[in-house]
């Protein structure tokens, strides 16, 4: 742990005039609303239970320009600037990161060796977090971004990053998926001389280390820029369409990539796949049913307004094709006035939550500029949306949301075109906070093995489902490992018994948080569970 | 076991440890796929392996990096500082380019080079002002 002096407190004079006041209140609250903050559970209770939830702003600001977000498996968050697309901090050479604890709510200053702004990031199976690439040059008016080729791997026990070797090719906006192996893949992204990379890097979490390229099955196939790649029950992966900066792919623009043998099979049905930069894709809860949901997108290029289509593909049908999906709400522009009906958003944040659902917030019409205010819930269920309250904070390109253990969804960063960058924190509080939630009071354990049961006590309503939510590493609306696997339940007793999947591919070994759901769809606060 | 047996069985370990250890850099040595030798050239860099190089099975040849314009973040880097982004194209409804950026929050922004969006009639080399 760093020296307390490192720590700094955000608003605390505020906090705890705030606590004065809601004293009486907030114990009885709180033990009625797990998770919940005092005050909102003051302003929603039964006669006012916010159905479309509640954002707080928070007092402070995150010191570092969080781009990239990764949950830890101590529950805090781990926010990475580097040098925060800011090109005097890169030239100072005064790279920035910081662990957040939303409990506390202080941060903890991370020494940062490295300008690790855009690249790629995703846990590793012992809870450590590996950094791959990063910005080795800025751009100028005739030459794009460099990527490095260095690596690290930060560890939330001692909150430093440690390097590794480096990867074979530089990487710029790579990709990060991991494997049912507990190793990594990455793709994509910009090399040391800013061209696309064609490189397939690959870590061997059993070795600690970056393979050669000739020890790794490579098709070099440029892959794009932070490529959403996601790792599907058989052990390939789902090349969602969904990317950053300018068109698709050639072809139909989403495509499985079996990577032990270097096929390629394109996948149809995806539309304008050219207006999906910075879309969002998510494997939608629960993983078992292997559907894909791309939601909104731009093009930074041809900066037409981006689109409110989304589109979902079942992988497990003999012959996948994307089908369209409801239409993204419609939301409002910075001025208030109400979106066009073609009018939708990239930037998009897609967050999966603890019952099953999809929170989707953020965005903006047009290449960092135009915030949309526009947040919903869909349903995977029912197929539909339902319009939530919207984040007071525009949150654009380098913006990004995640769940937090609690069940809150914490949205940090703001970039646009000006050059400005907003570091303030907002956090949402679901409809599921201002109800009574069920509790886990004790767990048989917390090293879970592949196809085991699993004992959980808990207290409150019918347990009817269970899952395993992975943590969130995020940054520029990617976040392919996102995933929810849905745990098998058996009532017995005062208790459940839960039954882990024996498929490492539906989920990669690792943390998770653990929640479970009532019968009436409220879900738990997390408990941390180790699988694999 | 005989003196013969000590002294040999050990040797065979070390012999047969050596080609453990070795197979794997004998078996690549004919395949260097370290980043691209010669990508600026155009040339493809498939074309300087050694012929019939023993690269994995299913595995093609390589290819070279694919070029990116400099422009490829959507932004055009001949107005303002680094970190600011004039787009490379505006939206195409946009008919007023300055008052565009203004309402957005730039102010007068530097222009290096290329003037291709017109921002700067007068030549002063500063755009919008």
């Amino acid at each position: 742990m760093l020296p307390s002096s490192r720590t700094t407190h955000g608003g605390r004079g505020r906090r705890l005039w705030r606590l004065s006041i809601l004293l009486a209140g907030a114990a009885l609250a709180t033990a009625m609303f797990p998770g919940a903050a005092p005050a909102e559970t003051a302003a929603c209770r039964a006669d006012n239970p916010c159905p479309t939830g509640l954002w707080r702003v928070l007092p402070y600001k995150a010191p570092v320009r969080g781009i990239h977000s990764v949950l830890l498996n101590n529950g805090k968050v781990l926010l990475i600037a580097g040098s925060g697309n800011d090109p005097d901090v890169f030239a100072a050479g005064t790279f920035s990161s910081s662990v957040y604890d939303p409990k506390t709510e202080t941060f903890t200053k991370v020494d940062t060796p490295e300008d690790l702004f855009c690249g790629g990031h995703t846990q590793l199976p012992d809870g450590r977090i590996l950094v791959m690439g990063g910005t080795a040059a800025y751009t100028s008016a005739t030459a794009g971004y460099k990527g490095l080729r260095s690596s690290y791997i930060f560890d939330p026990e001692t909150n430093r990053y440690t390097r590794t070797n480096d990867m074979n090719d530089g990487h710029w906006y790579p990709s990060a998926t991991s494997l049912g192996n507990g190793d990594v893949l990455s793709l994509g992204g910009l090399d040391a001389k800013s061209e696309g990379s064609v490189t397939a890097e690959y870590f061997s979490n059993a070795q600690q280390r970056w393979l050669k390229t000739n020890e790794i099955q490579q098709n070099w196939s440029f892959w794009g820029l932070y490529p959403s790649m996601i790792l599907l029950e058989d052990g390939k992966l789902f090349y969602t369409g969904s990317h950053v900066f300018g068109n698709g792919l050639p072809g139909t623009g989403a495509s499985i990539y079996d990577y032990p043998t270097g096929r390629i099979v394109d996948i149809p049905g995806l539309r304008d796949k050219d207006h999906r930069d910075q879309s969002m894709s998510v494997l939608l809860p629960p993983a078992q049913d292997q559907r894909v949901m791309t939601m909104g997108g731009g093009n930074i290029i041809d900066n037409k307004d981006a689109n409110r289509l989304t589109d979902i593909v079942d992988l497990n049908e003999p012959n996948p094709t994307y089908k369209p999906g409801p239409d993204l709400p419609s939301g409002h522009n910075h001025d208030h006035t109400p979106q066009k009906p073609h009018q939708g958003k990239m930037y998009v944040s897609a967050v999966l939550l603890p019952d099953g659902k999809v929170f989707e917030t953020g965005g903006s019409l047009h290449n960092r500029a135009d915030s949309v205010f526009e947040a919903s819930i869909y349903d995977p269920q029912t197929n539909r949306f339902t319009p939530m309250s919207t984040d007071p904070v525009e949150r654009g390109y380098h913006s990004s949301a995640f769940l937090l253990p609690d069940g809150r969804v914490m949205a940090v960063g703001h970039n646009p075109g000006d050059g400005s960058f907003d570091q303030r924190i907002s956090m949402f509080h679901p409809p599921y906070m201002f109800a009574p939630r069920p509790v886990i009071r004790k767990l048989g354990g917390t090293n879970w093995g592949y196809g085991s049961v699993q004992r959980a006590i808990t207290t409150g309503k019918r347990i009817t489902k269970a899952a395993l939510v992975r943590p969130a590493a995020v940054t520029h609306s990617s976040d392919p490992n996102q995933r929810y696997v849905a745990l098998d339940v058996k009532r017995r007793g005062g208790g459940v018994d839960l039954r882990v999947t024996d498929n490492p591919n539906l989920a990669p070994p690792g943390w998770y948080m653990l929640f479970v759901i009532d019968e009436d769809n409220q879900p738990s606060m997390a408990e941390w569970v180790k699988l694999g | 076991m005989s003196e013969v047996s000590r002294r040999v069985r050990p040797a065979i370990g070390i012999l047969a440890a050596a080609v453990l250890v070795c197979a794997p850099f004998l078996a690549s040595r004919w395949i260097d796929l370290e980043p691209a030798p010669v990508a600026d050239t155009g040339e493809s860099v498939s074309a300087l392996l050694p012929v019939d190089p023993p690269i994995p099975r299913g595995v093609p040849q390589r290819s070279p990096a694919v070029k990116m314009p400099a422009y490829a973040d959507g932004c055009d880097h001949a107005y303002g500082e680094p970190h600011q982004c004039v787009p490379w194209n505006f939206p195409p409804d946009v008919t007023d380019k300055c008052a565009y950026l203004l309402e957005r929050g730039f102010g007068r922004l530097a222009v290096h080079g290329g003037d291709r969006h017109g921002l700067d009639p007068d030549h002063n080399g500063v755009a919008c002002g």
